[in-house]
């Protein structure tokens, strides 16, 4: 377990070397993130202009749902973006390395990336975050900041869990990229909106299936003091709870997974 | 022509290679209809005639997706492997090769698509317009077509020219995203906006034929949004020859 | 058997292949009802091979070489037969062996592509608990050997085939594995590269007495390094013995090359077939248990006029060709 930790340390180090080689460009990192976001919040400025408000949420509100989705997405990109190109590695044959070193090859697979490669995305989430906060009113207390910290270790491990599986299905596909774009890319989206405009059955789909809204929807709640508007509280402190089960649960998959690699033949 | 057909028939013979992976694109297609049907029906709450025809809206602007995707990612990295002399050494030129590709994918990709859609629209109790309606909305999709495909293809050609070709995509993305009508139609942008955003490319990607179906574009309105359309889709194709042309003066002179 | 590094018995293996159909229908029907076809890769393959032995393990392309070598380093599963090596069964013990063999796939690098040549050692070091003494020894021997200084520093993707190819031996033997599996170490190197790397596969093998599968397309690597060699073909072992072995049992023909007078319109000798016409010189192709050399010239002279002649030995390239072609 240690061993492990130290090669993962170790190894993700190495790859920072290697991706400073290239001229790693931050600017066009940002520019992108803010490529990506600037026209969904403007849309949804629009939006509540128009409209006043989404099923009962006000604009500062629904772009604090968003911020606390990219404050998490820069910590699962950061860390884990790579299991999404994992089919190239299986096709190219590049996985069977991992298997012939006495190290577990999940830890050398999440090993694979460092997270200077989201570097970008990681800042402009972080100043999203903040203003968005700032925006939203919310008053912060130590409590609320320990409470955060624990939301974006669960969010980024909810959101980890989601890659750990699409690579877990390249093991028995050999594809992944069509997972994340037709599968978690959508659920992403989903989230950016408050939950409520669903209904009963995707809402629930969100909360145990695939447990997105433990992300922002639940945990906005108390940022927000709004806590006792749930149907029940509790959902609001679950998110680093879900972050570990789900995450256990897409590691065994995973394993089970590379069963079937090692079964059928590369 | 008659090259134009058989590479669009290349295309499509492609794209029928690639089996499950092409229905995963429903699943997400879907969702992204369940994103929107849910937030115009929270939106429009007490209006039962705009939120029919918002749902309209959203329902065939999923199916657009479809007919409009234009993976010029693969293009690119085509390009990234150093290619580009191998394209130029063709006889037919490359912005030509792509979009035959492309449609010959896209027919594939709709017909694919839509047996799912028929019986979804059928759930969501979609309405489908008249004839000539239905006429209008056919036309205004074939030039949302030349107006993507174009548009895409000419600025993954400006990689010819600089290694800022991925900022120019997403400044492409940007503006499509927010003046197409993706995810806020003309009707409900701040008017002063979606007046200028008349006269852009950007609705004739998306918006135009979405609302013509949806009904919310009709008669004289409809046929002048038509008119800028097929302006833009001319408009369009002339950009993309220009960058084309100036991309391989650069770099037969320039040698790349 | 104390001295049994790897026993395998009955091995088979086969690869199921989706067969897809075409259309709409055609996917829900291989959804609901996938079918089949089956490739069989290995085809009950057994040998034993002893501690300290030098083996090649050749073949034409697609023979199983590949496989055999994966399911041996417990990448993959065989779908019967038995595997022991080292005393473990490599494909359910898999980290274990992994500790004590070393592997190179000459057609990709096991070392960190944008790292310096250094880098990847030193992660090998840590990965594989490397105590540190053993680790400078080797490297110190490792570098002298393969001479490796000159690039210890330099980006692996920046490195020759050749230096690529020795930097990933001495990666594959800095934990003193006691067995290697080496797939295809030569592949593209030029003679020079290529000597150095054999000298260096024999070294390893005589002075540390480890255990070495190699598997090539060059016979010269077989001639030069192993004593003994296991030809397989469509996943079936055709011969497993002495190197020399192949010659008598499968290089019968030789070959008498003559210049004749004049260019006759037709040449024909009984006992030998013509195989190859230039002007006036003649291949000749005999077998050397019907007919002896000496006859054979004999019976030539007395057709035609020899100005000059030469006997060609069985080379071991040509007798691995024409098995390869024709079978045993
Ligand atoms: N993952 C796989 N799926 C299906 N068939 C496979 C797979 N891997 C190998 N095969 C088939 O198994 C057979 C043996 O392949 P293998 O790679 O072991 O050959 P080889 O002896 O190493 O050949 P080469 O000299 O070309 O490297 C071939 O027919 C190959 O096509
Ligand atoms: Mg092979």
């Amino acid at each position: 377990m240690l061993h492990a930790l130290r090669c993962y340390l170790l190894l993700v180090g190495a790859q920072a070397r290697a991706q400073m080689q290239y001229r790693f460009n931050f600017f066009a990192q940002v520019f992108s993130m803010i490529a990506t976001y600037m026209g969904q919040f403007i849309a949804l400025s629009w939006l509540t202009d128009r409209f006043g408000s989404i099923s009962g949420w006000k604009l500062e509100e629904v772009i604090l749902f968003y911020a606390l989705a990219i404050l998490a997405w820069g910590f699962a990109v950061s860390l884990f973006f790579h299991l999404v190109s994992f089919e190239d590695q299986i096709r190219e044959g590049l996985f069977d390395r991992a298997l012939v070193r006495p190290l577990n090859p999940f830890v050398q697979l999440l090993a694979g990336q460092s997270p200077i490669a989201g570097t970008g995305q990681l800042v402009f989430s972080i100043a999203a975050f903040l203003w968005a906060t700032g925006r939203a009113g919310v008053v912060w207390t130590p409590l609320k900041l320990l409470y955060l910290l624990g939301v974006a270790v669960g969010s980024a491990l909810i959101l980890g869990a989601a890659l750990v599986t699409v690579s877990a299905l390249g093991f028995f596909t050999r594809r992944t990229y069509t997972f994340y774009w037709s599968l978690v890319f959508p659920a992403r989206q989903l989230v950016h909106y408050p939950l409520n405009i669903y209904s009963q059955v995707v809402q629930w789909l969100l909360t145990v299936g695939l447990p997105f809204a433990f992300i922002n929807y639940y945990p906005a709640h108390v940022l927000l003091d709004r806590a006792a508007d749930l149907p029940w509280p509790l959902l609001a402190y679950l998110t680093p709870l879900v972050g570990v089960v789900a995450f256990a649960a897409a590691y065994g998959l995973w394993c089970l997974g590379l069963r079937s690699y090692v079964g059928a033949g590369s | 022509m008659r090259v134009f057909a058989a590479l669009v028939r290349q295309g499509m013979k492609v794209m029928l290679a690639y089996q499950w992976e092409n229905y995963m694109g429903l699943v997400g297609n879907f969702a992204f209809l369940l994103l929107f049907s849910a937030l115009w029906s929270a939106l429009l709450r007490g209006d039962p005639e705009a939120q029919a025809r918002m749902l309209s809206y959203v329902f065939i602007g999923q199916l657009l997706q479809n007919w409009t995707f234009t993976p010029t990612w693969e293009l690119a990295g085509r390009f990234r492997m150093g290619d580009v002399a191998l394209e130029l050494a063709k006889p037919l030129s490359l912005p030509v090769r792509v979009l035959g590709d492309f449609l010959g994918r896209n027919i594939v990709r709709v017909l694919r698509a839509l047996p799912a859609f028929a019986a979804v629209g059928f759930l969501m109790g979609i309405r489908l317009p008249d004839w000539p309606q239905f006429g209008f909305f056919l036309l205004s999709a074939g030039l949302a077509w030349v107006i993507n495909a174009s548009l895409y293809v000419g600025i993954t050609l400006i990689s010819l020219w600089t290694t800022y070709f991925d900022q120019a995509h997403q400044i492409l993305d940007f503006l499509e995203g927010v003046f197409s009508g993706f995810y806020v139609p003309l009707w409900y942008m701040p008017p002063a906006l979606a007046a200028i955003a008349t006269y852009t490319p950007f609705p004739g990607m998306f918006f135009t034929p979405a609302a013509i179906f949806s009904g919310g574009l009709q008669g004289a309105e409809a046929l002048s949004a038509l008119a800028v359309q097929a302006l833009w889709a001319g408009g369009s194709l002339l950009i993309l020859y220009g960058i084309w042309l100036g991309g391989v003066r650069k770099m037969t002179v320039m040698g790349g | 058997m104390e001295d049994v590094m790897i026993t395998v018995e009955n091995l088979r293996k086969e690869f199921k292949i989706l067969r897809r159909r075409p259309g709409f229908l055609g996917t829900l029907r291989s959804l609901l009802s996938p079918e089949y076809e089956v490739r069989t890769a290995v085809d009950g393959i057994s040998f034993t091979i002893r501690r300290g032995e030098l083996v090649g393990y050749i073949g034409p392309n697609g023979a199983g070489k590949s496989t055999t070598i994966k399911i041996l380093t417990g990448i993959m599963v065989p779908t019967s037969g038995r595997v022991v090596v080292d005393g473990l069964v490599p494909y359910e013990r898999r980290v274990e062996n992994a500790r004590r063999i070393g592997v190179v796939f000459g057609q990709r690098t096991q070392l960190w592509w944008d790292l310096p040549t250094i880098d990847s050692f030193e992660l090998l070091r840590h990965i594989y608990r490397i105590p540190a003494g053993v680790y400078k020894q080797n490297l110190e021997l490792f570098t002298d050997l393969l001479g490796l200084g000159e690039f210890l520093n330099t980006p692996v993707r920046q490195l020759s085939l050749g230096q690529r190819m020795r930097a990933d031996l001495a990666a594959a033997l800095l934990h003193n594995p006691r067995l290697v599996y080496l797939d295809e170490p030569t592949i593209g190197l030029d003679v020079v590269a290529k000597e150095r790397i054999r000298r260096f596969i024999k070294e390893i093998n005589r002075e540390r007495g480890v255990t070495i599968i190699l598997t090539t397309h060059d016979m010269q690597d077989i001639e030069k390094l192993c004593e003994r060699m296991i030809l397989i073909d469509h996943g079936r072992v055709v011969y497993d013995g002495p190197v020399e072995e192949v010659k008598r049992r499968f290089g019968q023909h030789r070959i008498l090359v003559v210049d004749l007078e004049g260019a006759p319109e037709e040449v024909s000798v009984e006992g030998a077939e013509v195989i190859r016409r230039e002007n006036g010189r003649v291949w000749l192709r005999f077998n050397r248990d019907e007919i002896s050399a000496a006859q054979l010239i004999h019976r030539v002279g007395q057709r035609y006029n020899i100005v000059d002649l030469t006997l060609e030995e069985p080379e071991i390239e040509g007798i691995i060709a024409r098995i390869y072609e024709e079978g045993v």
